[in-house]
């Protein structure tokens, strides 16, 4: 098994898990130094966890709820750590955002919580911000040592009841909590374009010293509003984003998300990772 | 505002979003639920539960690679898989397991939603069903393959799968222009097509071949069970009609398509 070491004078390079990741793994043996893969596809198919015979894996998740007020449950919190400590994976990159809530109906007792298929971006307020620090502590009692680090939510629209902006509320929370940051580069200029402001002042106000891992993926411009698209290839803009980024920081880890097509061009794919290989050289 | 309350309503609004409607009508079921209604996009929030079906059907895209291609490329994903949530969250659809009944739900959706008007859903409406075509006669087909039966019986048949098709444009003249650097749908030439998507039982994928009307027609007809007779009465009958019938199906039985009866091989 080959385990992922981490090398705080290097920014390793990965690709998330996908048909087309695979794919450059094939093609590329060398070209990769680890590949992400979720929680929630190893417990679908746990057979993914062999290919940690080829390459280190580093485990990413999107099943704590982290921003959310329906705690998972104990059986999730126990796979998730399970899973970590089989992969060895330096840290858990879970989402700050919430994939389950409380239902609808409050009278009905029995009601279970909803489920989301995909995360969703929190109310950006104290409450919130209060609600992420005590599911931390709940978190870490089942995951033990394996750090987490949180990734910030694309923001799609106004939530209601919010008090500040997403860089402030990320700011807040990496104040009050001792997990880092998984900076999304996308996601933070989706909810830059959405919410109005300039991403090039913008990203300043992150506390940049707390990112230890980046992810980068596609935009798509529909119906009025900027959506996450991890089938497109990353604007320029999120590439003159990283470079303002690796200005400040040396992250451990940059994760290129091309992997909701399995068609995705693999010339794009090998095209934008050496980009990246080069802006990280160059940092 | 309270945060388990508003998350409560997000998510649900986002998993059914029927109820999007009915608090678009009745904001007042939006403040019993704890939620002031002026602050909470409604319309912004239905677009997110596309994004979200969006997403599920990723794992069409590897058999739909010029669909999806299209849909982005028009801008159209996000307000037709809003569309799609709405249909299915107000029948009570559940989303289907497997790619191929995933993609065959879509398509029925598809069928009605389709606005022929715009250009860019007519080519989506033609190529969707190309590319639905070859992921059934290929790796979606679901048939055990079964032993070649090339008896000959007293009506001409059908040899292997066949899916017919009648589009308004050439998918693969679209796949050319959409891998172009600036892609104008506009210039994607409107002709009528008439495809036959055919699986030999020997072969593990589908041949595409383009037809005349005839030929179309001829194939669309054969069920094993109409007779030649009954073949040229379906064309108004006459030996005009008899000999275009014989002729096709000679040339579909050349390719292997169709297995004749013994008194028109004779011929
Ligand atoms: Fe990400």
């Amino acid at each position: 098994m080959k385990y992922f070491e981490p090398d705080s004078a290097k920014t390793q390079l990965g690709l998330a898990y996908g048909p087309s990741a695979l794919t450059y793994l094939e093609n590329h043996p060398e070209g990769l130094d680890y590949i992400e893969v979720p929680f929630e596809q190893l417990r679908h198919t746990p057979e993914v966890a062999s290919m940690q015979k080829l390459i280190p894996m580093i485990l990413h998740c999107a099943s704590v709820s982290v921003a959310g007020t329906v705690s998972p449950t104990p059986a999730t919190l126990q796979a998730i750590a399970q899973a970590a400590e089989h992969m060895r994976t330096p840290w858990i990159g879970e989402h700050l955002a919430f994939v389950s809530a409380e239902p609808l109906d409050r009278g009905d007792k029995d009601a279970a919580p909803t489920s989301l298929t995909y995360t969703m971006c929190p109310q950006l307020s104290e409450a919130a911000v209060d609600q992420v620090v005590r599911n931390l502590a709940v978190a870490r009692t089942y995951l033990g040592s394996t750090p987490l680090l949180l990734e910030n939510s694309p923001q799609y629209f106004a939530i209601p009841g919010s008090t500040m902006p997403m860089s402030e509320f990320i700011a807040a929370v990496m104040a009050q909590c001792d997990a880092n940051l998984l900076l999304d580069l996308s996601h933070f200029l989706i909810t830059c374009i959405n919410t109005g402001v300039n991403p090039r002042d913008e990203i300043h106000k992150i506390p940049l010293h707390r990112v230890v891992e980046i992810h980068m993926s596609g935009v798509s411009q529909q119906s009025g509003i900027a959506w996450d698209d991890h089938a497109a290839p990353a604007p320029p803009i999120v590439f003159e984003l990283l470079e303002q980024v690796l200005a400040k920081v040396r992250p451990q880890a940059l994760t290129v998300e091309y992997n909701w097509s399995a068609t995705f061009p693999q010339p794009i794919l090998h095209q934008h990772l050496q980009r990246v290989r080069t802006l990280l050289e160059a940092a | 505002m309270n945060l388990h309350r508003l998350h409560a309503v997000l998510a649900a609004g986002v998993e059914q979003p029927q109820l999007l409607e009915q608090w678009d009508r009745q904001p007042g079921l939006l403040s019993q639920l704890g939620v002031d209604p002026s602050g909470l996009d409604l319309a912004a929030l239905r677009k997110f539960a596309g994004l979200t079906v969006k997403v599920r059907h990723n794992p069409l895209r590897e058999q739909m690679p010029l669909s999806f291609r299209l849909m982005s490329i028009a801008s159209i994903e996000i307000d037709m898989f809003a569309d799609y949530a709405m249909f299915r969250s107000k029948r009570q659809l559940r989303y289907a397991t497997s790619a191929a009944a995933r993609a065959g739900d879509l398509l029925d959706f598809l069928a009605d939603w389709i606005d022929p008007a715009k250009r860019e859903q007519l080519l989506l409406w033609d190529v969707i069903r190309y590319e639905d075509a070859i992921a059934r006669l290929g790796p979606w087909l679901e048939q055990t393959p079964e032993a070649v039966d090339n008896s000959v019986t007293a009506c001409p048949r059908l040899r292997g799968t066949v899916l017919l098709h009648e589009l308004q444009s050439d998918p693969r003249a679209l796949a050319d222009m959409l891998y172009t650097s600036a892609p104008d749908l506009s210039r994607v030439p409107l002709q009528p097509q008439h495809l036959c998507f055919w699986r030999a039982p020997e072969s593990d994928q589908a041949a595409v071949l383009t037809l005349d009307e005839l030929g179309f027609y001829l194939l669309s007809m054969l069920d094993g069970q109409r007779s030649v007779s009954a073949l040229t009465q379906c064309l108004g009958g006459g030996r005009d009609a008899r000999n275009a019938v014989s002729r096709g199906l000679r040339a579909f039985s050349k390719l292997g398509i169709v297995i004749l009866p013994d008194r028109i091989r004779r011929h």
